[in-house]
């Protein structure tokens, strides 16, 4: 029994590796109340959450009649808690997935 | 405890096991009949618009007669989404002739979603059905493997359409979608809850359906290679099934993105060449590291005059999880939010300009990791503007062990850069990519 537990462990631990992110993690995708910013995270090719808000800032500054009444950020994607591989993000980097939820447009 | 919990699920499973086999709502009985491939190929005039893998054909009997699927090209478009996938089917009618139909099933999106496999028991969705010469004959919607209701041709009034054998709560409303051909199917479909109590054939095709049954029987051929990666011809298979639809994310336009350079005269233009790579793991040749596998993007800097426009993108699979190994490609904006560990900038003429930009407004189709990835795509781009970028060539995996394949990969181009320090077009520092315009119409 304990050596499963240690397996799995062992599992959980490195699948929520930075290394793995390209892989494992989705593409968080992130919109404004009126669609008309959106934001793809592509963890472990090059942007982050972070990328996200630096954008949306420039956002609001380029279109500043945004800040009155648009200016919160939404998560386009949903949260999926049985993905033991996100858990270090969801624990640790979790400004994310404390957004609010908008149902995503759909792509053409 | 134990005990009664497999007692629950013994009567549970009991009870699944003794229900009755769903009728296929086949009402035209045909006395079973052979019907060879060979007849079929003797019989079927080539349509010059479809294209058919005889090999993967397959066959089926019902009860009441026999048929032959076989996947085709083509994939219709529903609700906006490039959804489902197209087959052709021949069966002998009642007057024991060879008939043909063509069948675009289209599963419902939240349906695929969830389950990811598709199969005859539980298909939720509808099947399109068109005659030989692509008249559209009427189709079925199906919920959880049963009929939910039916579908035919629009009329210009929808409620003086007949419905027959229908309960009195259902309810025809007009639709459209895109089929195979590109051509805007409009419809009127009946939907019915909970189920739609059929007693007959919907009647479809010239009145002489030998009764087929899409999904029923145990049938699973017309839905049932999603997913599974089964045999199923050349006919598009289902979409790969990830997260909600438009979950994963739409890629920037890279035409639109482009055009925005055509706003600033060449005549005296400067234009700039940009590559940022950001390494897995910084200072070593590791192809995986902190970074998970890096990625290197290009940007355009078209300069005259106080007129500036600044262009980052970046070659991306259009997928998640496992299947971004290989998938359909997207390009995404990088400006502005790269944090790049190096870049190498070059100054370009307007002609080389111009093929890097015609270039990345028509990317290639394919994503792969190892082939095709967004390191090769940069070089490509590069390449197509006579610039050759410095060796991206990496061994692939964790360590790089000697012998391995070599890629083009963020980390061997990050490596080769950071070798070309000190020279003026070359920054070791990082920094964050600039901002892109973004798109222009």
């Amino acid at each position: 029994m304990k050596k499963y537990i240690i397996i799995i462990f062992t599992l959980v631990v490195i699948s929520n590796l930075p290394f793995f992110n390209f892989f494992l993690q989705e593409s968080y995708t992130y919109t404004n109340e009126d669609n008309t910013f959106s934001y793809i995270e592509e963890p472990g090719k090059g942007t982050s959450f972070w990328g996200c808000q630096r954008q949306f800032g420039r956002f609001l500054c380029l279109h500043p009649e945004k800040e009155i009444g648009d200016n919160l950020i939404y998560r386009t994607f949903t949260i999926k808690p049985w993905r033991f591989w996100l858990w270090r993000e969801m624990i640790f980097h979790n400004e994310r997935f404390m957004l609010p939820y908008k149902e995503p447009t759909i792509r053409k | 405890m134990k005990r009664k919990n497999i007692i629950i699920t013994i009567v549970f499973l009991s009870l699944i096991a003794c229900r009755k086999e769903k009728e296929s709502g086949e009402s035209q009985t045909t006395p079973a009949s052979g019907l060879t491939l060979d007849q079929v190929k003797n019989w079927y005039q080539t349509d010059s618009s479809i294209t058919i893998d005889w090999q993967q054909a397959e066959h089926h009997q019902t009860k009441n007669t026999a048929y032959w699927l076989v996947g085709v090209n083509g994939r219709p478009g529903f609700g906006k989404l490039k959804l489902g996938y197209r087959r052709l089917v021949f069966y002998k009618n009642n007057h024991n002739q060879i008939t043909e139909q063509i069948l675009e099933i289209i599963p419902d999106a939240l349906y695929l979603q969830r389950v990811k496999t598709v199969s005859a028991t539980d298909f939720t969705g509808r099947i399109f059905i068109f005659d030989r010469k692509h008249l559209f004959l009427g189709g079925l919607s199906y919920r959880n493997g049963q009929q939910a209701g039916s579908i035919k041709p629009a009329s210009q009034d929808t409620s003086r359409l007949q419905v027959n054998n229908a309960e009195l709560d259902c309810s025809w409303f007009d639709s459209n979608y895109v089929d195979s051909d590109g051509n805007a199917v409009i419809y009127s479909e009946s939907v019915c809850d909970p189920i739609y109590l059929s007693g007959g054939s919907d009647g479809f095709g010239d009145g002489s359906t030998a009764g087929y049954s899409p999904v029923s029987s145990g049938d699973a051929a017309p839905v049932g290679h999603g997913g599974t990666g089964g045999s199923s011809g050349n006919s598009a298979p289902p979409p790969a099934v990830s997260n909600l639809p438009g979950e994963s994310g739409p890629g920037i336009s890279s035409k639109d993105f482009m055009k925005c350079f055509g706003n600033i005269p060449d005549q005296g233009a400067t234009m700039k060449i940009t590559v940022y790579v950001q390494e897995p793991w910084p200072g070593t040749t590791f192809n995986i590291g902190p970074n998970s596998v890096g990625h290197t993007a290009i940007g355009l800097t078209k300069i005259n005059g106080s007129q500036t426009v600044t262009q980052v993108v970046g070659f991306y699979p259009d997928a998640t999880g496992l299947d971004k190994m290989h998938a359909p490609s997207k390009v995404v904006n990088n400006g502005g939010d790269l944090e790049y560990n190096v870049s190498i900038t070059y100054t370009v003429s307007a002609d080389n300009f111009q093929k890097i930009r015609n270039y990345i407004a028509d990317p290639p189709a394919t994503y792969d990791l190892t082939s095709f990835n967004c390191t090769s795509f940069v070089y490509q781009a590069c390449q197509s503007g006579n610039i050759t970028l410095p060796d991206p060539y990496s061994t692939f995996g964790p360590a790089s062990p000697p012998g391995g394949p070599a890629v083009m990969a963020p980390a061997g181009i990050g490596d080769s850069i950071s070798n070309m320090k000190g020279q003026s077009n070359v920054n070791t520092n990082g920094g964050i990519t600039p901002n892109s315009k973004g798109a222009c119409q």
